[in-house]
């Protein structure tokens, strides 16, 4: 794995990517980073990225841990793909689930953060096509969603209650046993 | 908004966002250059509420819950799109709980508050419901046979969607035929779709008649697409198995429904619904004291096993056996015995001399369960795994199948009791046979009684 990990760092390390936060930081990234994002995966083939990537919707703030995400998972699979020709089948095996419980504790520990910074990562993963952390971020409010109240709901995210009387009767008619 | 990609960008869709995004070519590189510099709160997107709502639990709270927040979250919630997504993602439905039928057909729900859905939600609502017995359950609909006039019911609890159809012509008991079990299957035929929300897909439906000991079974399968019944296909019963068994719930495995055939010996009767074609499996001989005539001392059921094959439960006092249909190379077939394992061990029911033995109250074939009635209490049990969990539920009195009812609960789709069309219903069953005959029907006429 060790010579087909550094062989995708050096193919990697020649193509690097500029990413410009909305408070104009620049991130230098890896090609192999940047490309978990669909959308930049696409100027990259469209030829879109020379002088940096504008993302205007993406605060450094939020651009710095959308990296971290991304390093950590382009790592992951690029170690995956190097292992799967290098080991045999068993030590194949081994490898992979040490990566996954390794990825698995850094999505816990990249989770740790407070609500609004969670939105945000969802806005930017949604903004940059990020698919796997979508599914994270969104799992996250999900789960924070599961077994409350629609009154907890509501006092958890600000939402305002814009159902008529009327409306929530016909729905407390048809469900009354879901809010017991 | 001239600039058509302008308009494509600001228009919402309902398209997965990866679709949304992940066109190529020069449009998308215009499109993107354009992208707003300033997007709304996540919760105010319904694209991301919708990626996120649909990761809820399936528990059968979750969606009406949601959809009482605020009316984005409740258009979300009843949009078939997500609802197709929602089902697509959780693959299986929760078994919600049981239908059972000792005077009136009963639910009983197999969840703890607030997925505890209440018995008067699943209420038939038919005047003369006693006449229609319970034969089957599957992909959120129960099927009933009403012999009396020779009509089957099939009824969509959730929706509350009842269709009434007669029995074909030739088992109408004109020949000495009666019509003995039946199975209710989906029919949809879209690529990946997943039940537990088929209520507006179509069905089939097979009936099975027997006549006289020796006359052999016969098989019909009737088709909500065309609302018509096909050919009747038949087969010859071995001398030793008389009748086809009324009181045991059927299991589909694979595309074939197979049922319990009674006499002097046991067996199997198998329908393949591609094949449409009828034929006989003999149970074990290795099995002893095998009395299917008598529930409380010996009990089986015919469950799929891993893999798509075939496994035969078989429970004696605290005994449980399974064994294995094995096909070999050469085309030759058997029951192996698989397993056997004590119930009162398993289970820790620390059983006495006079404790009752456990009965299976019913199979749940999408997951190789079985449910049973213990002197603990009821029992769900993963033939598989061999893991257990005693169910927040109490039976008493009616002991007779409990047929599980699998299906995902959307909030909104309950259409409500209309009075009048379920009257029209129990009015047409008042009549010596049923107002509308779908075989009879003009071909552009609507086939059977659809209420609602």
């Amino acid at each position: 794995m060790a010579s087909a990990g550094s062989g995708d760092e050096k193919a990697a390390a020649a193509a690097m990517i500029t990413l410009i936060s909305s408070d104009n930081e620049k991130f230098e990234v890896t090609e192999a980073t940047a490309t978990l994002s669909q959308t930049i995966r696409h100027m990259i083939e469209d030829g879109c990225t020379d002088g940096g990537v504008p993302l205007p919707n993406v605060t450094s703030k939020i651009l710095a841990r959308v990296i971290e995400y991304c390093k950590k998972h382009a790592t992951a699979a690029a170690g995956e793909e190097g292992s799967s020709s290098s080991f045999s089948d068993a030590a194949f095996l081994e490898v992979d689930r040490a990566f996954l419980e390794e990825l698995e504790e850094f999505d816990d520990a990249f989770l740790e953060v407070d609500r609004a910074t969670l939105f945000d990562l969802i806005l930017a993963a949604n903004y940059l096509d990020i698919k796997g952390l979508l599914n994270l971020t969104c799992q996250k409010v999900a789960d924070s969603v599961k077994g409350k109240t629609p009154e907890q709901i509501r006092e958890m995210y600000n939402i305002v209650n814009d159902l008529t009387p009327e409306e929530e009767a016909e729905i407390r008619r048809e469900t009354q046993w879901a809010f017991e | 908004m001239a600039d058509p990609a302008l308009k494509q960008l600001y228009e919402p869709t309902s398209v997965e966002p990866s679709e949304r995004r992940a066109a190529g070519g020069c449009e998308m590189t215009r499109r993107r250059c354009l992208l707003p510099s300033s997007a709304a709160p996540a919760l105010e997107d319904d694209d991301i509420l919708s990626d996120i709502l649909h990761r809820l639990p399936p528990r059968p709270s979750s969606l009406p819950r949601a959809s009482f927040v605020c009316n984005q979250w409740r258009r979300l919630v009843s949009d078939p799109h997500f609802l197709r997504r929602f089902r697509e993602r959780h693959r299986k439905p929760p078994v919600l709980g049981f239908f059972s039928q000792w005077v009136d057909v009963e639910f009983t729900s197999a969840l703890d508050s607030p997925d505890r859905i209440p018995a008067s939600r699943f209420s038939l609502g038919l005047a003369n419901a006693t006449y229609f017995q319970i034969v089957d359950c599957r992909h959120s609909r129960v099927l009933f046979l009403n012999r009396e006039r020779l009509c089957f019911l099939v009824w969509a609890p959730v929706t509350g969607e009842q269709c009434f159809a007669d029995f074909p012509p030739s088992f109408r008991g004109k020949d000495g035929k009666w019509v003995a079990n039946g199975a209710v299957v989906c029919a949809a035929s879209e690529q990946g779709h997943v039940h537990g929300g088929c209520h507006s897909d179509p069905f089939q439906v097979v009936l099975l008649s027997a006549g006289r000991y020796g006359e052999g079974v016969s098989a019909c399968v009737y088709s909500s697409e065309t609302c018509t019944w096909g050919n009747v296909v038949s087969v010859l019963l071995p001398r030793n198995m008389a009748a086809i068994a009324t009181d045991c719930a059927n299991t589909l495995v694979g595309n074939s429904v197979f049922w319990f055939l009674l006499g002097s010996s046991f067996g199997v009767l198998k329908f393949d619904l591609h094949m449409q074609s009828l034929d006989t499996i003999e149970l074990p001989s290795g099995v002893v004291g095998f009395d299917p005539w008598c529930r409380t001392n010996c009990q089986f059921s015919i469950t799929p096993a891993d893999g798509g094959g075939l496994n035969l439960l078989y429970l004696s006092g605290f005994n449980a056996q399974v064994w294995k249909w094995k096909v070999d190379y050469d085309g030759g077939a058997g029951w192996m015995l698989g397993s056997s394992f004590d119930l009162n061990n398993l289970l820790s029911l620390k059983a006495g001399v006079d404790t009752r033995a456990p009965e299976l109250l019913g199979m749940d074939e999408d997951d190789y369960t079985i449910f049973l009635l213990t002197n603990v209490g009821v029992f769900m049990l993963h033939l598989e795994s061999m893991k257990f969990k005693k169910l927040p539920i109490i039976i008493s009195g009616n002991f007779g199948i409990h047929y599980p009812f699998r299906s995902f609960y959307s909030a909104g789709l309950q259409k409500g009791p209309d009075k009048q069309l379920v009257e029209m219903g129990a009015e047409a069953l008042k009549a010596p046979t049923l107002a509308f005959h779908p075989q009879e029907a003009a071909k552009d006429d609507a086939g059977g009684v659809l209420l609602q």
